[in-house]
């Protein structure tokens, strides 16, 4: 009983945004658009002579930007919303509904993730199999990723949470946000694999929580472990276990915190 | 319009651009932690866009001829281009909503230019964490390339112009088919992403989109070889595209505007 309000919520969420498939696929033209410079750009660095990454060829790089830019784009923008309801007080009037807030949002997150991560999916494996072709993978290696991604998925929400929720104590949380973008981009490795980091970077990469946001999903489809995957998923689990902690414990001082005027 | 009129203009024109500025600075240094957040936030955030291209050309020594130098360059001349667009003509982004709402009715009613009024109505101040790391980055590029310090100025106001009067020619698709944010945020989208790659790894029919309907070559990549090389015909040539881009988004907002129809919106402006 508990969690099926959750999950209805998010099927509500899942319909409106289906609804709305055009401005969806028109919102796929900034992925494709990523995509192709991509393509070009490894195109020139992959050449004979040109970068060499360790067990990254051209076709595993493009796959890899596939996967990394598909969870940055496909994610729900829910700060955007945290942040208002905490700013303007709206907040308070989910106090007195039989829901969490947290778990509310997050049924709205996934509603709306669950609709962009398979419109961006299908339009980046179109694009990726048109400009390199297929890479070799089997189907339970594509379970063992959907589950990574699945868990990459939450952590991102779970910090997504926490840095709205500052809201209850700062003006404005919007560039905390341009910062989170990049420390993905660095950290997670959007944009490269850390393979091609430097020694100390790449150590401190893989020590972040942003890392298994991008890097280990991502990494996962074009070089798939299997000895590793349980080591992988764990440390994507403990992160969501520390965050979801810190998220909550935001919350709960936060509401403390609330000021309401008018009405 | 005589010389000397139209001399008088152009500087009446420019002196309410900067009153305007300031008043928008102004208004957001009220909220003091706000502005020097965003400002100094938006800097570090541009900051990391070099993050990739370092790791790159640790690794290749030039992508098609072109150096670590050459791509800050190129950041340095698109920052500094794009943060004073939108510091200083902070509408021109969100145009096709003001169309689609009808709230330009408001501006009609002034004696000024109703576009450039619409355009320095607001200012984005994060834009000034861009000129920043533009300043930043130029003086990374290293006492040699000091020389170049002036050529990146001009040519950043004139990538200013540039960026401006495209997102406002893509806004006035807002007079035609309605609501048209979307489509405009797509192209300016298009624009920046294109602006912030190497040149050289554009070939053929890209590369004839990148000096004709989306102008990266004219905001960036020509700026980045007047810093190899001063070549004055170059910079003629940027600085006439800045020219006929102004004046073609001016002639496309006149065109759009026989078709406007009021929003029949009561607001009140404080």
């Amino acid at each position: 009983m508990g969690a099926s309000k959750y999950i209805h919520i998010g099927r509500i969420n899942f319909l409106a945004k289906t609804a709305y498939m055009g401005d969806l696929l028109l919102g796929t033209t900034f992925y494709t658009l990523i995509l192709f410079v991509f393509v070009q750009l490894w195109r020139v660095l992959g050449g004979p002579s040109g970068l060499v990454v360790e067990g990254f060829g051209y076709r595993e790089m493009v796959w890899y930007l596939t996967a990394s830019e598909a969870i940055m784009l496909g994610r729900a923008r829910i700060q955007d919303d945290i942040s208002d309801e905490v700013k303007t007080g709206a907040i308070a009037y989910s106090l007195g509904r039989p829901y969490h807030y947290l778990g509310f949002k997050f049924a709205c997150y996934w509603g709306e993730t669950a609709v962009r991560m398979l419109v961006h999916i299908a339009v980046g494996i179109a694009i990726a199999l048109l400009a390199v072709g297929p890479i070799q993978v089997t189907a339970v290696q594509l379970g063992a990723l959907a589950v990574s991604v699945t868990l990459a998925l939450i952590l991102n929400f779970l910090i997504v949470a926490c840095i709205s929720l500052l809201a209850f104590w700062v003006e404005d949380t919007v560039p905390f946000f341009w910062i989170y973008g990049k420390l993905l981009f660095v950290l997670g490795g959007l944009f490269a694999p850390v393979e091609l980091y430097p020694e100390a970077l790449a150590r401190a990469a893989r020590a972040s929580p942003f890392n298994y946001v991008l890097y280990v999903p991502a990494r996962m489809l074009v070089r798939f472990d299997a000895a590793a995957w349980g080591n992988t998923i764990a440390a994507q689990l403990g992160w969501i276990a520390v965050l979801g902690a810190l998220a909550v414990g935001l919350y709960s001082l936060g509401v403390r915190r609330l000021n309401v005027n008018g009405g | 319009m005589s010389t000397a009129g139209r001399t008088g203009a152009v500087t009446s024109q420019v002196r309410f651009v900067w009153e305007h500025f300031k008043f928008n600075l102004a208004a957001a240094m009220e909220y003091k932690a706000g502005f020097v957040s965003q400002v100094v936030f938006m800097l570090l955030n541009d900051m990391f866009l070099l993050f990739f291209w370092w790791i790159v050309f640790r690794r290749v020594s030039s992508i098609g001829g072109w150096t670590f130098q050459h791509v800050i360059a190129m950041h340095a001349t698109l920052a500094t281009s794009f943060g004073i667009s939108v510091a200083v003509f902070g509408n021109s982004q969100g145009l096709p909503r003001i169309i689609a709402e009808g709230q330009l009715d408001y501006y009609l009613l002034l004696p000024r230019d109703p576009l450039l009024h619409v355009l320095v109505s607001r200012s984005d101040i994060s834009g000034l964490g861009d000129v920043a790391f533009g300043i930043v980055a130029m003086a990374l590029l290293g006492r040699e390339r000091l020389s170049s310090l002036p050529v990146l100025c001009i040519t950043a106001l004139a990538g200013a112009a540039i960026f401006t009067s495209f997102n406002v020619i893509a806004g006035t698709l807002a007079f035609f088919v309605g609501h048209a944010q979307t489509i405009s945020d797509q192209v300016g989208n298009a624009l920046i992403t294109f602006s912030t790659y190497p040149e050289p790894v554009f070939k053929g029919a890209v590369r004839v989109l990148l000096y004709t309907l989306l102008p990266a070559g004219f905001m960036v990549y020509l700026p980045v070889r007047l810093v190899s090389a001063f070549d004055p015909f170059v910079l003629a040539a940027i600085l006439s595209f800045a020219a006929a881009s102004i004046a073609a988004a001016g002639w496309a907002f006149r065109r759009g505007l026989k078709r406007y129809e009021s929003g029949s919106l009561v607001v009140v402006r404080m």
